[in-house]
């Protein structure tokens, strides 16, 4: 696979941020399977963000999640429509993965929780006040609903109504609601705990 | 507006979305009620929180993405979506395929260093030593091999050749049919292969210690006189096997030798003086397992490297596991099983949960080779 389009056109003097990913992608079709560390480079920084802001995963859940992220959509690039871009694809793929491992996980969470360890209750006396500010309210708005996760996410990195219908191609009132719905669930969900770790 | 209206309003207040009048409606009725001031600050307590916990996010360097990046790179396969409908195809017939559950025998290859390539080496030695007892000769005795493996379900076309091997050597015919009624014969093949390698695999460490080709010659020449031949010729399968691997049965037949030869054009011709151009030296049988690389041949020649996802699975023949995957249709695994008769022991925890895990998944055998007598077996994430 020596000689490809792509390495011609390197050879140009184009640089491989200018190739387009079509371009790219159909060099990795015809066997170059290189080239796929092109596509990991130009976007595995803004997907790991994407997902780490929407899931906040572990970093390793993280690690094992891009690698899977990656490697399913290598594997499936051949359902890939050239024309289209590509990042929005790849983010599919990358959420199903999450999706999935969050099952996965799930399932195991059931299995602890018939069978818990032992030590359990002696770990929540644990909890203070410092745990509170940033592990609880991830662990709330990794329970709010999807649709309102999505907005609240959205809404934090600073997108504004408009653009965040856009984004996900609802109406701006939907927007405003799901934020409202999502808000008060968050605050409902917060000091349940609150209550909860004063009580111990 | 009344007091729920402004409510509502308060959290777009918050994200500063709210028109300049509704901002000053807001405005004026928050400096009048308490609830909904105290309520407004808790959203914007609300929102930094948020904002923090979305933002504030660790994000690694960029050396954790370039080593992200080659750890990628290094798992994926050759090509994107490699087709197993190219081996699997025929199963997509729905009227065959549907009810059909596909058992295939997977033989893991233990300790991984009679695969290393200090094996390899030892395997392309002549092999001398293959008369005497073979240490490890008994892998998988044909009694418990029986259901485990349907040779006509495989993929590849390595039986036709087998087939056509037999007819050309006059030997007798073989029908591998799909009702299984030949499974004794199959498994009498996968037996002899098998049994084949493993010799080999013990007949390089004895190798170095019979030096003299002349020796091996006579060696063989002695043994190979047909005691066996009855035997060989009431089991036409076994025959098979025989010219695979045995060496010596099959040689009485010139035409035989001669489907030998042109069936392992690929492998290494044995030099003629030592073989006295008779005996086809067991070179051949080791070309049997070093060149064709159909990857069917690599099956029945029981050298697998399984891959399920990261993991890598090497075992050697010695204690070796038989297990069945069942394949639905579309070639996704529906079962795995332990044939019976074999240590389930054997497979260690970590594996075994790694089987477990690999239900559902896409299974495919794959053109590549970790060295020439592994074959990759890998089995898909995807759906």
């Amino acid at each position: 696979m020596g000689n490809s389009i792509l390495d011609e056109r390197l050879k140009q003097g184009m640089l491989e941020g200018e190739l387009d990913d079509d371009l790219v992608i159909n060099d990795i079709l015809n066997g170059n399977k290189q080239q796929f560390k092109i596509l990991m480079q130009r976007y595995d920084k803004k997907l790991y963000i994407h997902l780490k802001r929407r899931f906040f995963f572990s970093p390793e859940d993280m690690d094992d999640i891009m690698q899977d992220a990656f490697i399913r959509s290598y594997k499936s690039l051949r359902t890939f429509k050239k024309g289209r871009s590509f990042y929005p694809w790849l983010v599919k793929i990358a959420e199903n993965v999450c999706k999935d491992y969050l099952k996965k996980k799930s399932n195991r969470k059931r299995l602890e929780e018939l069978y818990p360890p032992r030590d359990n209750i002696s770990e929540r006396n644990e909890l203070n006040d410092e745990v509170i500010g940033l592990e609880t309210i991830t662990e709330a708005i990794k329970k709010l609903p999807q649709n309102q996760r999505e907005v609240l996410i959205l809404r934090a990195e600073g997108y504004s109504y408009a653009e965040i219908s856009e984004k996900l191609d609802v109406p701006q009132g939907t927007v405003m609601s799901r934020l409202n719905r999502a808000r008060i669930s968050l605050q409902e969900k917060l000091a349940y705990l609150k209550m909860q770790v004063g009580e111990k | 507006m009344n007091h729920q209206q402004i409510k509502d309003l308060l959290g777009s207040y918050v994200d500063g979305e709210l028109s300049p009048e509704q901002k000053q409606q807001v405005e004026n009725h928050i400096k009048q009620c308490s609830e909904c001031r105290d309520l407004l600050n808790n959203l914007t307590e609300l929102d930094q929180k948020v904002k923090g916990a979305v933002l504030k996010q660790e994000i690694p360097s960029d050396q954790y993405f370039r080593g992200l990046r080659s750890a990628i790179i290094t798992q994926l396969p050759y090509k994107p979506e490699p087709s197993w409908k190219k081996y699997f195809g025929f199963l997509t017939k729905k009227e065959i395929s549907a009810v059909a559950v596909m058992t295939l025998v997977l033989v893991f290859v233990l300790a991984i260093r009679y695969v290393s390539d200090n094996f390899f080496e030892q395997i392309k030695q002549p092999q001398t030593q293959q008369m005497q007892t073979p240490q490890y000769s008994r892998f998988l005795p044909p009694d418990e091999m029986e259901h485990s493996f349907q040779i006509d379900e495989l993929p590849g076309d390595q039986y036709v050749t087998s087939t056509e091997l037999i007819e050309d050597s006059g030997l007798g015919e073989v029908e591998f049919t799909a009702d299984g009624t030949n499974g004794q014969e199959e498994s009498d093949l996968d037996y002899a292969v098998t049994r084949s390698t493993t010799e080999i695999t013990g007949g390089g460490e004895l190798a170095e210690g019979v030096g003299l080709v002349e020796e091996t010659e006579a060696e063989i020449e002695t043994i190979s006189e047909p005691t066996d031949m009855v035997d060989i010729e009431n089991r036409s399968t076994e025959v098979v096997s025989g010219a695979v691997g045995e060496t010596t049965a099959t040689l009485e037949s010139p035409a035989s030798l001669q489907t030998q030869q042109s069936y392992y054009q690929n492998a290494e011709t044995p030099d003629e003086e030592m073989t006295g151009g008779v005996l086809p030296s067991q070179e051949y049988s080791v070309g049997y397992g070093m060149e064709q690389r159909d990857k069917l041949d690599s099956m029945v020649s029981y050298n697998l490297v399984m891959i399920f996802g990261d993991y890598l699975i090497r075992r050697n023949n010695r204690d070796s596991t038989v297990l069945n995957v069942y394949l639905d249709d579309r070639g996704y695994i529906t079962d795995l099983s332990i044939e019976e008769g074999f240590n389930e022991k054997k497979i260690s925890p970590d594996v075994q949960e790694l089987l477990s895990n690999t239900i559902g998944r896409r299974f495919e055998i794959d053109t590549m080779q970790v060295n020439d007598t592994l074959l990759k077996v890998k089995i898909f994430i995807d759906q």
